[in-house]
């Protein structure tokens, strides 16, 4: 078992990526285990940059990324990685006139996911996000919270070590929400997720720990406990996560670099 | 129905759950809530059984203790037991590559990128063709080097690279709404530059074969036949040679060795009194033949592509 965990797990060594002349990400150090990990911020500091590292689509400018136990920096040892990996980027592009099975099992193979094997783990992903009854019909003639949900299982079908979840909510209606952190925390027990949102109050109730992200770095890391401890009496908010948030935010801001 | 064969929670046992079940190293608990599940669920029943078998072949090999085996396939057979139930369909190649072109997806950008292909492989062919071979051939005698400065055409030393640069553009991140996820998976590169190029082309091909016999059974006398496919068989020939080889000992490595193959053959001759033998004696038999072997061998080792280096953890309990 302990092999497995070693590959449930992502981590950052002083990890910069500059885009032509913007920092967006400076210099990040982070080692997450098993477990649902919330990455937060405001738009712009880096988390959409931070996912895509992690997950090998783009490459650091310095510094170096660890991804399901491998440092994903060679073409051989990003395939490994890769093989590894869940990844629902957050700009869910598909295809709208594949069915949802068909477009599953696209990825399935894409992830090389045995041939054997295919049509059960195909199934079992549909199943997770609960869209059994609608697997045979076209994307485009479902709502946008049943492609994003299509979006998860395309991520799940591997059943990957670490699973990178970038903004999996928008689209998703209350209900489907409570459904979804329930499957988030189901699959953390036993692989590294990290999901990205801006809902303060989803990582409060569906993460163990928190990432907070500011101007490409690194200002809280702790449990959601140890962030609401963090709040100010006076920082705005509704809730003690979102004061806490702020509260972080704000001294961050304040701080020298 | 899916009501029938599965809990309507959706929930799954988790391999690592799963592992550890067979291994009989989980938490009583868990394994209370595993056998609930298993009693309620045949996709995970079958899950089960199939990892169990191979679990048993990891420990117990074939010359483990017959006992053991015996009671394995026993227990293999109760699990296993229920043929009709799960009406999964298989993953069919048809399926896959329709996907991987994205057929549904791009039914008229397919079509302009298919009479695209062809398009160019004839205009090529009617600019070069009357220098290889239907105008004035060089002698042999003239040389490899005065092949070339004689109007041999350059672009055919190029021609098998440009169906996988178009096929690149054509699926790049601007123009597949699913790049990025699939920049995310282990197949993405070359690999599937080249899975991609092949499937154009396979398609290309018959569709040039169609407009050259079209064209020949209607020319006029003194006109130039156009020939498409002498350019696009060596590009299909190529491409499935490097995925065959590819399979084995890894795409970078294929495609180093078939590219350097074919720069020796174009440039060997320079130094010579032959004209570059690639580039004008090989009938368009020999492409076919080779596209049609290596299309054999990829056939052959599907199963292969897609375990090649796969970790142990897919197989099972390894």
């Amino acid at each position: 078992m302990t092999l497995i965990d070693t590959h449930a797990a992502v981590g950052a060594d002083r990890l910069v990526v500059r885009y032509r002349k913007r920092t967006a990400l400076a210099g990040i150090d982070l080692d997450l285990g098993p477990g649902v990990h919330g990455l937060l911020g405001p738009n712009g500091a880096g988390k959409s940059t931070l996912m895509r590292v992690l997950a090998t689509v783009t490459s650091p400018t310095e510094g170096s990324v660890q991804v399901a136990g491998v440092n994903p920096a060679s073409p051989g040892r990003a395939r490994d990685a890769r093989r590894r990996l869940g990844y629902l980027p957050q700009a869910f592009g598909f295809y709208p006139r594949f069915t949802v099975r068909e477009f599953v099992e696209y990825f399935a193979w894409l992830k090389e996911v045995p041939g054997p094997q295919i049509p059960l783990a195909v199934q079992r992903a549909i199943d997770r996000v609960d869209l059994g009854a609608r697997a045979d019909e076209q994307l485009r003639r479902l709502s946008g919270g049943m492609v994003r949900r299509v979006g998860i299982a395309q991520a799940i079908v591997n059943d990957p070590d670490v699973l990178l979840l970038d903004e999996p909510t928008a689209g998703l209606d209350p209900e489907q929400r409570l459904d979804f952190r329930a499957l988030v925390r189901e699959l953390g027990v036993d692989a590294c997720v990290l999901v990205s949102t801006h809902l303060v109050e989803d990582v409060a109730v569906a993460c163990h720990d928190v990432v907070l992200l500011q101007d490409g770095r690194l200002v809280f890391t702790g449990t959601p406990d140890e962030l609401v401890a963090r709040a100010d009496t006076d920082a705005p908010g509704d809730t003690d996560v979102e004061r806490g948030y702020t509260s972080v935010l704000r001294a961050a801001r304040r701080s020298p670099r | 129905m899916t009501h029938a064969l599965t809990p309507d929670d959706g929930w799954h046992v988790s391999p690592q759950l799963r592992r550890a079940w067979i291994t009989g190293t989980c938490a009583d608990e868990q394994a209370w809530s595993v056998e609930a599940h298993l009693s309620e669920c045949a996709i995970c029943r079958q899950d089960v059984a199939r990892h169990l078998a191979s679990a048993v072949a990891d420990i117990a090999g074939n010359s483990g203790p017959r006992s053991v085996r015996e009671l394995v396939d026993d227990v293999h057979l109760r699990l296993v037991d229920l043929p009709e139930q799960v009406p999964l369909r298989p993953a069919s190649v048809t399926r896959r590559w329709r996907a991987l072109l994205g057929l549904r997806q791009v039914g008229l950008t397919w079509a302009v990128v298919l009479v695209a292909l062809l398009a160019g492989a004839t205009i090529l062919d009617l600019l070069a063709g009357s220098r290889l071979l239907g105008g004035a051939p060089p002698t042999a005698a003239s040389g490899a080097a005065a092949w070339f400065a004689g109007g041999g055409s350059w672009v055919a030393a190029v021609a098998p690279i440009l169906p996988v640069l178009g096929v690149a553009l054509a699926y790049g991140p601007g123009l597949d709404p699913a790049h990025e996820m699939t920049a995310a998976t282990p197949v993405a590169g070359l690999r599937l530059v080249l899975w991609r190029t092949a499937g154009v082309l396979l398609t290309t091909v018959p569709a040039a074969l169609v407009l050259e016999l079209v064209v020949a059974a209607n020319r006029q006398i003194g006109s130039s036949t156009p020939h498409p496919t002498r350019w696009l068989l060596p590009a299909l020939g190529l491409t499935l040679v490097v995925l065959a080889l590819g399979s084995r000992v890894g795409t970078a490595m294929a495609t180093a060795g078939v590219a350097s193959l074919w720069v020796l053959g174009v440039v060997a001759p320079l130094g010579t009194e032959a004209a570059p033998l690639l580039l004008t004696d090989v009938p368009p038999a020999f492409w076919a033949l080779l596209a049609g072997g290596a299309g054999l061998v990829l056939v052959l080792r599907r199963d292969r592509l897609d375990a090649l280096h796969s970790p142990p953890h897919h197989g099972g309990l390894a």
